[in-house]
């Protein structure tokens, strides 16, 4: 029988488990199904605020559900290097998403290509994978997917359907799919790290 | 033979305070990051209260674990951290298991 530390094992181990609540993966849905509802409902200009609310969930979720689970921990140096190189690069993507949002407005949303939505979505999909790869999520790959196919998939139907706000509908069901998926990861979050009775 | 190692092979001593199954669990994460707190603890290594509390006791007179406890929100909070020392003695721990088992 062998017997080998895994050191780096351990340690994807301890990091992981703080994404394994599903509080990414509800916030991505939100703010993906909230940006459909928006598109049919007004205000239309608080799109951009959906960003915040995910950012909201994740963070009160941190707060209340995962921290008193399963504690708290300062990383290592070198986690620490790759989770601020993490941030600054979440921030820096949602605020070229942002910015990219405002210009498409700004010139008449739609002027300069017939699937500008489709474009729209393959950025959001491709934010999403590299947070998948930086949190080391495999779900998280197939949300980019849904994600793409959502907005691309919504654009086309819109084409054909005219009844109704096809493209606003295939984006919160694609939302939904996601929250809904990370509803089921944080309900197994919660099975699998109870509450303890005491802390020290 | 001193208290807490055991000769196990030519040269190798086997650290008898970090080779008990809890105590070894605590300081495998604790050395993967810079400092972790109880509950932490206690998510990972599955043990009870006084378990923990009572392996937490070892480690610190060891010598291998540092214990700060304050006050956080209104409530008690301990963050545990390895000394130097116990960094050290992990991975003379680790070196000289691997080698007692054959492994490269």
């Amino acid at each position: 029988m062998s017997y080998e530390m895994d050191m780096k094992e351990i340690e994807r181990q301890v990091y992981l488990s703080y994404s394994e609540d599903g509080l990414i993966d509800i916030a991505i849905g939100v703010v993906i199904a909230g940006w459909g509802l928006m598109l049919i409902q007004e205000p239309k200009g608080l799109i951009g605020l959906l960003g915040l609310l995910g950012l909201g969930i994740w963070y009160m979720g941190k707060r209340l559900i995962t921290i008193p689970r399963i504690g708290i921990i300062e990383p290592s140096q070198k986690m620490e290097r790759r989770l601020t190189n993490m941030a600054v690069f979440l921030v820096v993507l949602g605020l070229l998403i942002f910015a990219g949002i405002l210009v498409m407005r700004s010139i008449g949303v739609m002027e300069f290509s017939n699937y500008s939505l489709a474009i729209v979505g393959l950025v959001l999909a491709g934010g999403v994978a590299a947070l998948a790869f930086l949190l080391n999520t495999s779900r998280m790959y197939l949300y980019a997917a849904i994600i793409f196919v959502s907005f691309a998939g919504g654009e086309i139907l819109a084409q054909y359907i005219t009844s109704v706000d096809a493209f606003a509908l295939a984006v919160i069901a694609g939302g939904g799919l996601i929250l809904i998926a990370g509803i089921m990861v944080l309900v197994r979050f919660l099975r699998k790290y109870p509450r303890p009775q005491m802390e020290a | 033979m001193t208290d807490n190692k055991s000769q196990a092979g030519t040269d190798l001593l086997i650290d008898r305070v970090i080779h008990e199954p809890a105590r070894l669990k605590i300081m495998a994460y604790l050395s993967v990051v810079r400092s972790a707190d109880f509950v932490f603890l206690l998510s990972r290594t599955g043990l009870t209260y006084g378990n923990l509390s009572s392996h937490m006791s070892k480690l610190e007179e060891a010598g291998y674990i540092q214990v700060v406890k304050e006050i956080k929100d209104k409530r008690p909070h301990t963050m545990l951290s390895l000394t130097n020392q116990g960094r050290t003695a992990f991975e003379t721990y680790r070196k000289n298991i691997l080698v007692l088992l054959g492994a490269n």
